[in-house]
């Protein structure tokens, strides 16, 4: 596994992101059994409490949620936990986190899954609903279902 | 408080049966009953009159978000218990549907019967009412009121028809166990990480679940139960007879009864303690390979 993780860390190092197949429970709503995720680069210093991380633990790579962020002892240490885990995975230094979980696709479409995509979310929800309304008073479907400069606005949120 | 669905007219249904348990689901709408999983679809049986428990399922209102009882339980994750007048309320939260429930059930003190509720807005399309982790708590709670156990282990049903369960916590070895005995012929993992055990007519028997591990190992059989295996991951592979005492102890570390519900919790441990008696439960040391089937084999 060292040189698919060495491999992993090369590629979203390269600026690109990858994709896995998601296998497990531990996760679920937010992530489901077979479905596949997107992971992002991150930097250590941009991880916060509630994102969903893939990281290089002990039992192998894992996609759970931080649930502490401890730079008491210098370097950063990070503790994960699945949304539907009995305990909490054994903590791991920051340089475990291979990056983030940055997505899900679902149903033909893509989900945002960390804390800062649940505003996106809510944004695009809040915005569907104006595009069906708009719908039934002008009778006229909008490309991909949103007007795309407000979809543009929503994802840069 | 009534579950009776007061303002819910089924418009279809569909059952399941896990671990022996008979599931009834009622829909308000056919847009609430979309498909389940392709894993609990193999649970999915032809209609039941007697189910164990009998849900009905509707959208989510305003007046349902009405101030909860007492917080009974917070599983520290997607899921939380409070009390609802004499029966109880389950309510499911996610950072990706805000901070309001995005499914809430509303179950009668027996768990017999209840409602399954969903927000309209929360991904429906792709979300079935029973999703986990409801399923499995709305089981582990039948179970608790005098049916069973669900252990966090791995199920195999070797090819003479007998089960042997091999238990522990995460990291334990588990799926790693399944897939050394997928090497051989003949072979049925019920599940790489869930499995019920009852009593039905006197034997003890080892239940699939739709709950799996890493390697998705899942299936709806069913057998006798002949051995139960604590395992260890060890240099050599080797058996070690336990106490009944220190055997049970091991289990109900590797059990999920209702925390909140003592008489739950007294049941489990005197089944555990009873499935101790009835079953060889052992300590095993192994190594992921064809010495562990030769082990059970050779001892069960």
């Amino acid at each position: 596994m060292t040189m698919f993780v060495n491999t992993l860390q090369d590629v979203l190092a390269s600026g690109f992101d990858a994709r896995f197949c998601a296998s497990g429970h531990s996760m679920t709503p937010t992530i489901r059994s077979g479905e596949f995720v997107r992971v992002t680069r991150c930097e250590e210093t941009s991880l916060r409490v509630g994102d969903v991380v893939l990281t290089a633990a002990p039992r192998g790579l894992t996609a759970h949620r931080i649930i502490e962020l401890d730079s008491s002892r210098g370097e950063l240490r990070v503790r994960t936990r699945g949304d539907n885990s009995l305990s909490a995975d054994a903590i791991v230094p920051g340089s475990a986190v291979l990056g983030r979980i940055a997505g899900v696709e679902r149903d033909g479409r893509y989900a945002a899954v960390d804390s800062r995509g649940a505003l996106t979310q809510q944004t695009l929800a809040v915005l569907r609903r104006v595009r069906h309304s708009l719908q039934r008073r002008f009778g006229r479907a909008t490309s991909n279902g949103i007007p795309e400069t407000a979809q543009v606005r929503a994802l840069s949120v | 408080m009534s579950v009776a669905g007061e303002e819910a007219v089924a418009i279809s249904s569909s059952f399941l049966r896990i671990g022996g348990l008979g599931i009834a689901l009622h829909y308000a709408d056919d847009s609430l009953g979309r498909g389940l999983s392709a894993t609990t679809g193999r649970f999915a049986v032809s209609p039941i009159a007697d189910a164990d428990l009998t849900l009905t399922v509707d959208y989510l209102r305003e007046r349902d978000l009405a101030a909860r009882g007492e917080l009974l339980f917070e599983s520290g994750g997607v899921w939380r218990l409070y009390a609802d007048g004499d029966g109880y309320r389950i309510e499911c939260h996610s950072a990706m549907f805000g901070d309001a429930p995005y499914k809430i059930a509303l179950l009668n003190s027996s768990f017999t019967s209840g409602r399954i509720l969903l927000r309209a807005d929360a991904d429906l399309p792709t979300m079935h009412p029973l999703d986990y982790p409801l399923d499995e708590v709305l089981v582990a709670n039948l179970l608790g009121r005098g049916r069973g156990v669900e252990l966090h282990g791995c199920g195999v049903i070797d090819r003479d028809g007998r089960g042997h369960l091999f238990v522990g916590q995460s990291g334990a070895g588990k799926t790693t166990t399944g897939k050394v005995w997928l090497r051989e012929s003949g072979i049925d993992i019920v599940s790489d990480d869930r499995v019920i055990v009852r009593d039905v007519d006197g034997v003890l028997r080892m239940f699939g679940t739709p709950w799996h591990g890493e390697a998705e190992l899942s299936s709806a059989s069913i057998a006798p139960l002949v051995g139960v295996y604590i395992l260890r991951q060890a240099p050599l592979t080797e058996l070690e007879a336990l106490a009944p005492a220190t055997a049970s102890a091991m289990l109900f570390g590797c059990t999920f009864p209702p925390f909140y519900d003592p008489a739950a919790l007294a049941f489990t441990i005197e089944f555990l303690a009873d499935i101790c008696a009835r079953v060889p439960v052992r300590l095993l040391r192994f190594t992921p390979d064809e010495s562990v089937v030769a082990a059970v084999r050779r001892n069960g």
